[in-house]
C-alpha cells in the first residue's frame, strides 16, 4: 500500500513532533524491532516491560519485573513437583499457569506454606481510559487484579518461562488464550472469568461473525513474534495515551504510524494495528484539513496532498470491513461482561 | 413462541388485520406498479392451471427405453449445468436446480408450470413490498433493496392476507417438513418444485428457492453451508452480513449456526462452512444434487457418474466439503477394488480430517431427530487438561449452549469421516462405519433446525436470535395467526363444502382483482385442517403432521419411475410410462399391463411397460397411442372411441379403480370392452385438480357402456388401509393421494348427476365388498 505519510518540508499538512519522555518509547520500539528481525531472542516478558516501562517514563525497574515473574515461577514449579505434574509436559504447563491464575493455590516451599489467590476481573477503568496502567501486566502482578489484556499476557510470559506453549488469540475487544489438548486440539481458556470454554461460546459470547474468523483476525493462533508484533500495537497506544490531549492531533505522529506498519509488517491481519493505523490517517485527515481550512469534501478531494491521505484512509476502512471487523461498542462489551459467569456446575 | 415475542406478534396481527389489508383493498391496487397487465405477462394467473401445451411427450421418440432415456436425461442435465459453470451457457440456479429435479423425475416435471409458480411467488412479493411500503421502519440507504428481501421473506415464511370485504385470502407460509426432512422416504422431498407443489421442504428446497427467487429478482443472496444444512446469507446496510434461516423463519447469529450445526472452528478458518457462496458455487452444488439423485436411482455402480460430478463441482468450489464427501463414499465403496483408488481414497479422508471436517456424532444428531434438544449433555465429561486434570480443582467448563449440543471437537484415536473410520495418529483409513438403518448419511441428512435451547432462560432475547430476530421489520415469527374464514353475513364458515364453495367466490373474486388465491383452511370440531386451493391439505401448524404426496414404488422398480397402472390423467408436458404394479399385488397378473390414459392438453405417447415375472427386468414393449383430448373444454364426447388393443389385456381383465387388489365382480365398462382399473403408484395422478378429474370421468362417461366401480373402504388387512372416505367428515382421511378412491374424485362424482348414475360404490366389510349408497349433500 502506498504511504503517504507526514513530510516535514509542508508544515501545512504534516503534524509536530512529541519529544517529551520519547526516549524511553525509541528505545522499547529499537529493542522490539531487533527480536522482530531475529536479531535479538524473542522474549515476551521483555517486549512487555519495554512497552510498560516506556509508558511509565522509564520508572519501572527490570530485575524487580523478573525477580516478580520469577518468584512464581519457581512457585509454580514446586507446585508441579508436589503434584508429580512433568515439569517439561506443554498441557502440565498449561493446567498449573490455569490454576495459578484462576484458582487458589496452596503450595508448600522453603518450608513455608504459601497460598496464591485467583487473579480476577478489574472492572474499575477496564478499556485503560483514564490510566492506561490499569491495562499493564506489572499492575497485574502487583494487585492480582487485571483485565483481558494483562491477564493473557502474563498467562503467555508464565508459559515462556516454564518453557511450555501456548497462543494468544483476539476476538472482539478482547484477548484470550489457546493450547492445545491431549488430542491435540486447539482449546480455549478465557482468564477473566477463569473458564474453559468451546468456540461456539466466544464466538456467540463476542457476537463474532464468520467473515472475521475466516479472515483470520479473529479466534486465530498469534505465534510468539505475532504477540511481540502486537507490543508494538501496544506501544503505539500508550504513546498516544502518555503524549496525547484534547486536541485535533490526540497524541498521533510518525512514532505510531512506524509501530503498526511493523506490527503489521510481520502479522498483516493484526486487526489492533490496521485499526490503530486508519485511526493515523483519519487523524492525519482531520489535521491537514483543518491545517489548509477545508470544509468540505470536494475541497479535501480537489487538493493532491488530502486526497491522497483522503484515499489511503478509506483504503484501511475497506480492508478492515473486508476482514469482517464491525464495531463493538463499549455499551455492547459491558453487557457482554455480564455474560463472564460460567455457568452452574451440576452437583 | 417465545415470551417476548407475543407483544410484537400482537403488533403484526394489528399491522395484517387492519390498516394494510384496507389499503390494499382500497388505493393501492390502483397505485400499484403491479397492474392487470404485468399480472398477465408474469403468468400470475389462478391456482386452477391451464394445461400448457408442450411437446415433450412426442420428444421422446418412437422406440422408447426408460432406462435408457433417464440416463441419458441425467448425462444432458450434467453437460448443460457444466456449460453454465464453463460459462458456454447462460448461468441460472432456477435452470439448474430445474435440470437436477427433472432428470430424476425422467423428464416428466412440468417446465412451465415451474417457472410459472416462481413468477407468481415473485409477483406476490412484489406486490407485499409495495402494500407494506409505508409500514417498513427501515431508514438505511438500502431500504429498497431490504424491502424486496421483506417481500421475498413474509411470500416465503409468513401468512399474508388480503381483505376483501368479508372474504380473506391467505397466502400461507411454507413450512418445514418434518416427517421426510431428508428425503429418505421420497427424495422428491427435497425438490424445489415438490416445495412449489406442496408448500412443505426442508432446508435444501426452501434455502434454494429462496436464492432463487432472490436471482429472478435481481437481489443479491447466498446460500451457506453447514454440516446437513443449508441456509441464506446476505447483507443490509443495518445489520451487516446476517443470516436467514427459512426452515423456521428467524435470523439467527453464526455462533447459532455453529453451536447447533456442529461446526468445527477450523473448518471456517479455512472458508469450507458458513461461508457465502458465489453463484458458481451454487451451480456446483446442483451437481452434486444430480449425483446424489443419481445414486438414488441407480446406486453408486461403478461410480464414474457420481465421481465426474463431484469433480467437475471440486473445479469450481474447491474444498467444498459436501463433494468430497460424496466422492468419500464412492471411493470407499469402491477402494476394496483396487488399491490406487484405496490410497486416493484414503488421502481423501484424511483431506476431509485436515480440513477440520467431523462427522457429527451420532448421538447428538439422534437428539435432533427426536426432538430433543435441550439434552444437557454433563460438560464436566470434558476435561481440559486430559490426564492432568487436577483431582482438587475441576477446571470449569462453559459452552454456548449450556450442554445442550457438544461443542467439543475432541478426537479419539478414530474418527468417523464420511463413511470411513479414520486413525487420526497414522493418518490411515482402518475400516468403515457399520452401515445401521438408522445411521447418518453425512451430505444428504439435511437436519431441521433446532429450537433455541436456551430460550427460556432468555426471556427478552435469545443470545442466538440476530437481532432480535427483527432484522427485516414487520416479520411475525411463525405464521400462527388464526384467521377465520366468514361468509357474506359474516358466519364463520365450518364445513369443508361450504369452504370449498367459498373458494369458488373467491377464485371469481380473485382473477376480477389480479390477486392469487393460494389457500385455505376449515374448522371442525375445534380442529382446524388447512388447504390448498385444491383441496389437498397443508401444512401450516408447527409440528403438525404434514400431509404430502407419498410416492410409492417398489424397491425392485429399481430404475424406472413409470406411472403406475390404472387410470391416469397428465396434464401438459410429461412422458407416460405405464407399468402393471408391484409383486406383491395380485395385479401383477395383468402381465401386459392394462391402462387407459387421458391426455389433456398436450400430444402424448403413451407407453408400456410390463412388469412379466417379477423380479426380473422391466421389458418394454412398443409404444401405443392414445387419443388425444385437445382441450378440456371440449370434451363433450371423446373424438374417437377409446379402446384397449387386446393384447394389452390379460389376467381376466380385472383391474378396479381405486384398489390396490384384485377383486373379481367389480369391473368397470369401456367402450363394451371390460375393462378393469387399478389404482395404483404413480406421478400424475397426484397434481390433479377436480375440474381435470371430471374432465377424465366425463370422457370415459361419454363412451357407451361406461360404468364406474369404486370401494370407499379398503381391507384393513392389506398393505396400507386408509379407512373409509364416504362420508364428508372422513374425506380427509384419504393420505395417500398415489391411490384409493380421492376426496377429489369422490366429490367429482357425486356432484355429477350423471357420473353418479354410472357409479356404484363398495363398502368394506368382513373381507367383503358390498355395494352401498354412500350419502352427500354438496
Amino acid at each position: 500500500m502506498a504511504e503517504v505519510t507526514t513530510n516535514r518540508k509542508t508544515i501545512s499538512t504534516s503534524l509536530p513532533l512529541l519529544t517529551r519522555q520519547k526516549q524511553y518509547f525509541d528505545q522499547a520500539y529499537a529493542e522490539i524491532d531487533l527480536m522482530l528481525n531475529g536479531e535479538a531472542t524473542a522474549d515476551l516478558k521483555r517486549a512487555v516491560f519495554l512497552t510498560e516501562n516506556a509508558a511509565s517514563d522509564g520508572t519501572m525497574d527490570y530485575t524487580t519485573f523478573c525477580n516478580q515473574v520469577a518468584r512464581i515461577v519457581s512457585l509454580l514449579k514446586a507446585q508441579m513437583k508436589a503434584e508429580n505434574l512433568p515439569a517439561n509436559d506443554p498441557l502440565a504447563i498449561n493446567q498449573i499457569v490455569y490454576r495459578f491464575m484462576c484458582d487458589t493455590l496452596t503450595i508448600a516451599t522453603d518450608g513455608k506454606t504459601i497460598t496464591t489467590y485467583p487473579k480476577t476481573y478489574d472492572f474499575n477503568d477496564p478499556f485503560g481510559i483514564r490510566d492506561i496502567r490499569q491495562l499493564f501486566v506489572s499492575k497485574l502482578i502487583k494487585t492480582g487484579k487485571g483485565q483481558c489484556k494483562s491477564l493473557p499476557l502474563l498467562f503467555l510470559i508464565l508459559v515462556q518461562e516454564l518453557g511450555g506453549e501456548a497462543w494468544l488469540s483476539f476476538s472482539p475487544s478482547h484477548s484470550f488464550i489457546k493450547y492445545k489438548d491431549e488430542s491435540g486440539q486447539l482449546r480455549n481458556l478465557e482468564l477473566t472469568s477463569g473458564v474453559a470454554v468451546s468456540d461456539s461460546w466466544i464466538v456467540g459470547s463476542g457476537y463474532v461473525k464468520v467473515a472475521s474468523i475466516t479472515s483470520g483476525i479473529y479466534l486465530d493462533t498469534l505465534n510468539t513474534q505475532q504477540v511481540i508484533a502486537n507490543c508494538l500495537v501496544d506501544l503505539s497506544v500508550y504513546y498516544s495515551w502518555r503524549f496525547g490531549k484534547q486536541d485535533i492531533q490526540m497524541g498521533h505522529d510518525e512514532f505510531n504510524l512506524k509501530c503498526l506498519n511493523r506490527a503489521i509488517a510481520i502479522h498483516p491481519t493484526n486487526i489492533h494495528a490496521l485499526l490503530g493505523k486508519s485511526d493515523y490517517y483519519t487523524v492525519l485527515l482531520n489535521y491537514a484539513a483543518a491545517k489548509k481550512g477545508y470544509k468540505t469534501e470536494k475541497q479535501v478531494l480537489a487538493d493532491p496532498v488530502t486526497a491522497a491521505i483522503f484515499k489511503d484512509r478509506n483504503k484501511l476502512y475497506a480492508l478492515t470491513d473486508n476482514l469482517g471487523y464491525e464495531y463493538f461498542g463499549e455499551a455492547e462489551y459491558q453487557q457482554w461482561l455480564k455474560t463472564l459467569d460460567p455457568q452452574p456446575q451440576p452437583e | 413462541m417465545k415470551p417476548h415475542h407475543f407483544l410484537y406478534c400482537f403488533a403484526f396481527l394489528f399491522l395484517l388485520g387492519c390498516r394494510p389489508t384496507q389499503a390494499l383493498q382500497k388505493e393501492h391496487i390502483a397505485s400499484a406498479p403491479v397492474t392487470a397487465q404485468t399480472i398477465a405477462q408474469n403468468g400470475f394467473k389462478d391456482t386452477i392451471r391451464p394445461h400448457a401445451g408442450t411437446d415433450q411427450l412426442v420428444k421422446a421418440g418412437v422406440a422408447y427405453d426408460s432406462i435408457a432415456f433417464q440416463r441419458n436425461l441425467y448425462e444432458k442435465s450434467f453437460t448443460a449445468i457444466r456449460s453454465m459453470l464453463e460459462g458456454r451457457r447462460a448461468a441460472s440456479f432456477k435452470d439448474a436446480v430445474f435440470l437436477v429435479e427433472n432428470a430424476f423425475a425422467n423428464g416428466q416435471l412440468d417446465e412451465q408450470l415451474y417457472n410459472q409458480q416462481i413468477a407468481e411467488l415473485q409477483t406476490l412479493a412484489q406486490l407485499y413490498s409495495r402494500v407494506y411500503a409505508d409500514d417498513f421502519d427501515y431508514a438505511f440507504p438500502d431500504r429498497d433493496t431490504i424491502l424486496q428481501h421483506a417481500g421475498l421473506f413474509a411470500t416465503m415464511k409468513d401468512t399474508i392476507v388480503f381483505d376483501f370485504d368479508s372474504l380473506l385470502l391467505l397466502h400461507l407460509p411454507m413450512t418445514y417438513n418434518p416427517i421426510d426432512f431428508n428425503g429418505e422416504q421420497d427424495w422428491k422431498s427435497t425438490f424445489v418444485s415438490t416445495l412449489l407443489q406442496t408448500g412443505t421442504g426442508n432446508c435444501q428446497s426452501l434455502a434454494y428457492l429462496y436464492n432463487i427467487l432472490a436471482e429472478q429478482s435481481g437481489l443479491e443472496s447466498h446460500l451457506a453451508l453447514a454440516p446437513n444444512h443449508i441456509y441464506v446469507k446476505r447483507s443490509s446496510r443495518k445489520t451487516g452480513m446476517y443470516n436467514t434461516e427459512l426452515t423456521n423463519g428467524t435470523f439467527p447469529v453464526d455462533a447459532w449456526i455453529m453451536t447447533s450445526g456442529y461446526v468445527n472452528l477450523q473448518t471456517i478458518q479455512n472458508g469450507l462452512y458458513m461461508q457465502p457462496l458465489g453463484d458458481q458455487q451454487e451451480l456446483a452444488l446442483c451437481l452434486l444434487d444430480l449425483a446424489k439423485g443419481y445414486e438414488k436411482i441407480y446406486g453408486i455402480g461403478d461410480g464414474e457418474f457420481m465421481l465426474r460430478c463431484a469433480t467437475t463441482s471440486l473445479a469450481y468450489f474447491p474444498g467444498c466439503i459436501s463433494a468430497k464427501l460424496l466422492k468419500e463414499k464412492v471411493l470407499g465403496k469402491l477402494a476394496d477394488q483396487n488399491m490406487a483408488v484405496a490410497l486416493e481414497h484414503q488421502k481423501l479422508v484424511a483431506e476431509l480430517y485436515n480440513s477440520g471436517y467431523r462427522n457429527m456424532p451420532e448421538e447428538q444428531y439422534l437428539d435432533w431427530l427426536s426432538g430433543k434438544s435441550a439434552a444437557n449433555r454433563p460438560t464436566e465429561n470434558h476435561q481440559p487438561f486430559g490426564r492432568f486434570e487436577s483431582k482438587t480443582d475441576r477446571t470449569r467448563t462453559a459452552t454456548l449452549s449450556k450442554g445442550a449440543y457438544d461443542e467439543f471437537f475432541t478426537d479419539d484415536t478414530l474418527a468417523a469421516i464420511g463413511r470411513s473410520l479414520f486413525d487420526t495418529r497414522t493418518l490411515a483409513v482402518v475400516g468403515f462405519a457399520e452401515e445401521k438403518p438408522f445411521s447418518i448419511d453425512p451430505e444428504t441428512a439435511y437436519r431441521f433446525f433446532a429450537v433455541d435451547p436456551l430460550a427460556a432462560k432468555y426471556p427478552h432475547n435469545s443470545p442466538y436470535a440476530f437481532s432480535e430476530n427483527r432484522v427485516i421489520d414487520g416479520i411475525e415469527l411463525e405464521g400462527l395467526e388464526v384467521h377465520l374464514f366468514k361468509d357474506n353475513n359474516g358466519n364463520v364458515v365450518t364445513k369443508p363444502e361450504m369452504a370449498l364453495w367459498r373458494s369458488d367466490l373467491i377464485l371469481n373474486y380473485a382473477r376480477q382483482n389480479n390477486l392469487l388465491y393460494l389457500g385455505y383452511y376449515f374448522e371442525s370440531n375445534g380442529v382446524k385442517s388447512y388447504h390448498n386451493p385444491d383441496g389437498s391439505p397443508r401444512e401450516f401448524a408447527q409440528g403438525a403432521t404434514a400431509v404430502t404426496h407419498k410416492e410409492e414404488q417398489p424397491v425392485s422398480q429399481g430404475a424406472s419411475v413409470a406411472l403406475a397402472t390404472g387410470i391416469f390423467i397428465l396434464e401438459g408436458a410429461g412422458e407416460a410410462t405405464v407399468g402393471s404394479g408391484g409383486t406383491a399385488s395380485p395385479v401383477a397378473g395383468l402381465a401386459a399391463g392394462a391402462a387407459l390414459g387421458i391426455v389433456i392438453g398436450a400430444e402424448a405417447r403413451i407407453l408400456y411397460d410390463s412388469w412379466t415375472n417379477p423380479p426380473q427386468e422391466w421389458t418394454i414393449s412398443q409404444p401405443t397411442t392414445y387419443p388425444i383430448v385437445a382441450d378440456e373444454t371440449k370434451v363433450d364426447a371423446p373424438t374417437q372411441p377409446i379402446t384397449i388393443p387386446d393384447e394389452n389385456i390379460s389376467g381376466g381383465n380385472k383391474v378396479v379403480l381405486g384398489l390396490q387388489i384384485h377383486l373379481p365382480g367389480l369391473s368397470a365398462q369401456v367402450g363394451g370392452v371390460p375393462f378393469y382399473v387399478s389404482g395404483g403408484w404413480g406421478d400424475g395422478v397426484n397434481f390433479l385438480n377436480p375440474k381435470s378429474i371430471e374432465t377424465a370421468f366425463l370422457a370415459l362417461a361419454a363412451i357407451p357402456g361406461t360404468t364406474f366401480h369404486f370401494s370407499l373402504a379398503e381391507d384393513p388387512t392389506s398393505w396400507e388401509h386408509k379407512g373409509r372416505v364416504d362420508s364428508p367428515e372422513n374425506l380427509t382421511g384419504t393420505n395417500y393421494p398415489s391411490r384409493s378412491i380421492t376426496a377429489d374424485e369422490y366429490r367429482v362424482i357425486m356432484r355429477n348427476p350423471l357420473l353418479r348414475s354410472l357409479t356404484t360404490f363398495y363398502d368394506y366389510n368382513g373381507g367383503q365388498y358390498t355395494p352401498t349408497s354412500p350419502v352427500y349433500e354438496p
